[in-house]
């Protein structure tokens, strides 16, 4: 590796990088799709967010504490039955799935697609994936690497066929 | 639809070149073109000319590119292992080799860590290569690579 940098080159470098990763930070989209975006009055700045994040980052938190609520300790303390392991695991495999239709339909069709859907199944994404953590590192249910794995292939195969079309 | 940042004409809105004057939309403006003074670009929204520093526009509001290097031009490999390891979950190396997609795929999927593992590899591929294999592997911001 080089060693003529100096300091200096190294710092000035590694601004460039996060000037260049800034603008994308909470919009996760380029101007021309800022559509998806939530665009906020920050001051007198307006911030773009982008929709489905900013419902899936909300839905893991709340899919995590419905876990903890769900828990089956939790639930018999409180005198109520516990949901069966199936009921939580399907919960997991289903709640993703309004999100990537969604996304499919706007991805491969001339829909724009609104930005409160987005939000919404976002967050269905996000509890999902909220009670997946909880199921697999607290419950140890590795079916759920299962179901993330079958999300992650799709993903790829539909993110692939979006890019070649 | 966009505009291109060089010469103002309409392109797609996914173009990363655009097909009237061959400017890669992500690079660094260089010099004047056409009706564009050397301190300006287009608007990617409106198409006004706006000066090259700015971040959004100021006749339409919308938040501009940064203008950095195109996908395989000089990118120092020690910067970009060092971002992929410490920030390559939010995909700054990506964006700092140009690679305006990916780097947003990485933050889209940030919340999953999947970003931050490859992040880590990458980073460290990166930063044990030697500069050719840097260059020919590495530099261009392909996964892992590939």
């Amino acid at each position: 590796m080089p060693t003529d940098r100096t300091d200096r080159d190294l710092r000035a470098g590694l601004a460039e990088g996060w000037r260049a990763t800034r603008p994308y930070l909470l919009s996760h989209h380029v101007p021309a799709d800022h559509d998806r975006c939530y665009a906020l009055a920050v001051g007198d700045r307006r911030v773009r967010l982008c929709a489905r994040c900013a419902g899936i980052y909300p839905g893991i938190v709340a899919g995590i504490v419905a876990f903890a609520l769900g828990a089956p300790h939790t639930l018999a303390a409180l005198g109520a039955p516990a949901a069966p392991d199936a009921v939580a695991l399907a919960l997991v495999a289903v709640l993703p799935a309004p999100a990537l239709l969604d996304w499919t339909a706007t991805a491969f069709t001339d829909r724009a697609g609104l930005n409160p859907v987005r939000t919404a199944t976002g967050a269905l994404l996000g509890a999902g994936y909220g009670l997946g953590l909880g199921r697999l590192f607290v419950a140890g249910d590795v079916r759920v690497l299962a179901v993330g794995l079958a999300y992650g292939l799709l993903a790829v195969a539909l993110l692939a066929a979006r890019d070649g079309s | 639809m966009t505009h291109c940042i060089n010469c103002g004409e309409d392109i797609a809105g996914d173009a990363d070149v655009c097909p009237e004057c061959g400017v890669n939309q992500s690079t660094k403006l260089e010099g004047g073109h056409g009706e564009r003074s050397a301190d300006e670009k287009y608007c990617v929204n409106c198409g006004a000319l706006v000066n090259k520093q700015a971040e959004l526009c100021p006749d339409c509001g919308v938040e501009q590119p940064a203008l950095g290097r195109s996908a395989g031009a000089d990118s120092d490999q020690m910067v970009a292992g060092i971002l992929a390891l410490l920030l390559g979950g939010l995909g700054a190396h990506k964006f700092y080799q140009g690679r305006v997609g990916l780097g947003l795929l990485y933050l889209c999927f940030f919340w999953t860590a999947i970003p931050a593992l490859l992040g880590l590899i990458e980073g460290i591929l990166i930063l044990v290569a030697d500069p050719q294999e840097y260059e020919e592997k590495y530099a261009d911001g392909d996964v892992l690579g590939a």
